[in-house]
């Protein structure tokens, strides 16, 4: 992806605090003038209701769309959906953005 | 990969279309809408209001757009061998009243209605007694 495209996937996620996690997959791993992008969008269904998700869903086309014109195609799991299916794994996704998570003493431990 | 309000493509839609028709217990197929299509069965079982996708794995935020799209919906088929429903898909179509199917597993639940109907689940097949998966598109 190019670095405006990825600048405004991550400034899209940092600002939406209901996210987990963002992968890449597809044509666009594979080439640098994909014909769409498809995206794995995470979230947390204890903090988002399967309602409110799609939200995130619309969201994420947005932010692609002020920056691209390539279509995007957004699959939406929730945090179990994703560990159930494997479905991250088996289309060989790229995270390209993950939420920190926090050791116990609170301290980050990074976030891409 | 389509969304749930993509259509699936030409030739998963041309092998639903002469698929379900077969099937003993269809009536008619009609279609309704480029992703509705209504389903009039034999022996009083109810008619199915379908919606046709081919997401890779249909998850419940899919169940609920479709359903905030198309509220008289009875069943959801994403079409395509290589797709699945989550276990989440498959309890948001149930609390909703809603099928949501492969389409192995809608061939099998057009046998039945009501809750069986929705929660219709193929029997489990030995492979060694030279089991096969039907193969779509």
């Amino acid at each position: 992806l190019n670095t405006n495209l990825q600048n405004a996937i991550k400034a899209w996620a940092d600002a939406e605090q209901r996210l987990l996690e963002v992968h890449l997959f597809g044509s666009a791993l594979q080439v640098s003038d994909p014909d769409d992008l498809d995206f794995i969008v995470v979230y947390d269904r204890l903090m988002v209701s399967v309602a409110e998700a799609s939200r995130l869903r619309r969201g994420l086309k947005e932010a692609v769309h002020e920056v691209s014109d390539v279509p995007c195609d957004v699959t939406l799991l929730s945090k179990a959906e994703r560990e159930q299916t494997q479905f991250v794994s088996e289309v060989r996704a790229r995270p390209l953005w993950l939420r920190c998570r926090c050791s116990s003493s609170g301290s980050p431990l990074g976030r891409r | 990969v389509a969304e749930w309000n993509e259509l699936p493509r030409p030739e998963s839609i041309e092998f639903f279309e002469k698929a379900i028709p077969s099937h003993s217990r269809v009536k008619k197929l009609s279609r309704l809408g480029p992703q509705t299509y209504e389903i009039e069965r034999h022996d009083d079982l109810p008619t199915v209001r379908l919606w046709l996708c081919g997401v890779y794995r249909v998850s419940a935020a899919d169940v609920a757009e479709i359903l905030a799209e198309e509220p008289e919906t009875d069943a959801i088929l994403t079409i395509s061998n290589w797709n699945d429903v989550t276990v989440e898909g498959k309890e948001a179509g149930q609390e909703a009243g809603v099928g949501v199917f492969t389409f192995k597993h809608l061939m099998g639940a057009l046998n039945y209605a009501d809750d069986k109907f929705v929660e219709y689940k193929p029997p489990e097949r030995n492979q060694s007694l030279g089991g096969r998966r039907a193969k779509t598109p």
